[in-house]
């Protein structure tokens, strides 16, 4: 499995939208290897101006608006940065992970992928990755994006990662 | 027969917690007919559901959807057979997708529209300004899981207010399952099918016709009786598992029309006739009626079934 392409980014609090990358495969391969990673996924601490600044936008809505401040504690601890990784060959859809794993592999091959993707007989051609992003909680959340591709049967391991 | 339907269900292929293979024994150990599997963003999971009912030579059948997770709400596709991409959702024109989603065979509903929202999880709550209503199919009107008042009641309401201005809407309902839960007095949906027919054309049918029930057992059947100028109303038991009720209980009908609710009681004979002059008190046989279910009490909480809506042809 060798390391055909790799790259990162920042994301500003508040972004929603997508970034693709798209990669052209130089051969046919049998395997291919998507890792995807982020950081900053929760609040690392709630401090008393974030807890008031959401309670502010809760205003108008009814099931929040009346909470009290260890509801609202509460409920922004369970508040995550989104992000979801869809992934199409030659236009064709070949995976998508909804799961929110701060550190995610998608491998495709003939046998084995991973949960969220769809069997392969080869890899070759135009591959797309996109990043669709539902929520960024912090400013300087950074990404990063490693595609790989081998021609040796993969095996996952429970987690979605992979070895050649 | 009355075929009862699971209509949302996840697996491990996204964020659920049973895998395929689990799935299937799950509904089949609840006896049901029909259920649809509707991963978040993702098709992967069709081929597995196929192949294992194809080896296991189930009788149980499989619907093949997907939960579309947009930024801004979730939209339930059934009949699913190609995936279509869904980053171009527009915040204000969701009818693209539904009218792209639609060409392709699909149906396309809204699931759980009043869900919680912002600021605390983007995309659950159903926030496209929806323009044509009748680029979609079916509105789930019971997410199971999701509290009643806030979410659940509004979406019924929704339904109904549509219904009788009279757009093309199905109800439907689901478990949104994520894992092995207990499905015991929960909404099912139902519709009318044959033994070993095709589920994808009867669902169709079924959503296309608006000829969908909601319920956590029994059937609420309504017939309409030339002879007598009435319509005939029964109840009719299904297999469903776990509906709580006692012989005590008595059961009470409400049909709603824009001119207002009537409510009536149901004999021990469990059926009632209801005469087209009562049903219809603004003299137009040309209303839309929702015929309701509920057990001792109309109150919510005691809402058991919800018929088809009775369309004049």
């Amino acid at each position: 499995m060798e390391l055909v392409y790799e790259t990162g980014g920042t994301l500003r609090q508040g972004f929603v939208g997508q970034i693709s990358y798209t990669v052209c495969l130089d051969r046919v391969y049998d395997a291919m290897d998507i890792e995807f990673t982020f950081d900053k996924q929760h609040y690392l601490e709630i401090t008393k101006e974030m807890a008031e600044k959401t309670r502010m936008s809760c205003i108008g809505i009814p099931e929040y608006e009346h909470a009290s401040d260890e509801e609202m504690i509460d409920a922004m601890r369970g508040m995550k940065t989104e992000i979801h990784t869809i992934v199409t060959m030659n236009d064709t859809f070949i995976g998508g992970i909804h799961k929110q794993l701060a550190t995610r592999h998608m491998v495709f091959s003939k046998d084995d992928t991973s949960d969220g993707c769809i069997p392969q007989d080869s890899i070759s051609g135009v591959i797309k990755v996109t990043l669709a992003v539902f929520n960024v909680l912090l400013d300087g959340t950074n990404y990063c994006l490693k595609l790989s591709a081998g021609d040796q049967e993969k095996q996952v391991f429970a987690d979605g990662g992979a070895y050649v | 027969m009355y075929k009862r339907l699971e209509l949302h269900n996840h697996t491990t292929e996204s964020d659920g917690t049973l895998t395929p293979a689990q799935l299937i024994q799950f509904m089949e150990e609840d006896l049901v007919d029909a259920f649809a599997i509707t991963d978040h963003n993702t098709i992967s999971g069709h081929r597995k559901i196929k192949e294992l009912l194809e080896q296991k030579k189930s009788s149980i059948a499989s619907i093949y959807g997907m939960e579309y997770t947009t930024y801004y709400g979730h939209i339930l596709c059934l009949n699913l057979k190609e995936y279509l991409s869904w980053e171009s959702i527009d915040l204000h024109r969701p009818e693209l997708l539904f009218h792209s989603l639609k060409e392709k065979g699909a149906l396309v509903g809204v699931a759980h529209p009043f869900s919680y929202g912002h600021p605390f999880a983007r995309g659950c709550r159903f926030d496209m300004t929806i323009t044509d209503f009748n680029s979609f199919d079916f509105i789930e009107i019971f997410n199971n899981p999701e509290p009643l008042h806030p979410v659940n009641e509004p979406a019924l309401l929704w339904w109904e207010d549509l219904v009788l201005k009279g757009f093309p809407l199905a109800a439907t309902c689901g478990m949104d399952l994520h894992g092995r839960w207990n499905m015991k007095n929960q909404y099912a949906t139902f519709l009318e099918g044959v033994n070993g027919g095709n589920i994808e054309k009867e669902l169709e049918d079924a959503i296309r016709h608006q000829r969908t029930w909601v319920s956590r057992g029994p059937i609420l059947e309504s017939r309409y009786s030339p002879d007598q100028q009435a319509i005939i109303f029964t109840i009719c038991d299904t297999k469903k598992p776990g509906f709580i009720h006692t012989e005590v209980d008595h059961y009470i009908l409400t049909v709603r029309s824009v001119a207002g609710t009537i409510t009536k009681e149901f004999p021990d004979c469990r059926s009632l006739e209801i005469p087209l002059k009562e049903l219809y008190p603004d003299s137009n046989p040309q209303s839309v009626l929702i015929p309701k279910l509920y057990q001792n009490s109309t109150a919510i909480e005691n809402l058991v079934a919800v018929a088809p809506a009775i369309i004049p042809n």
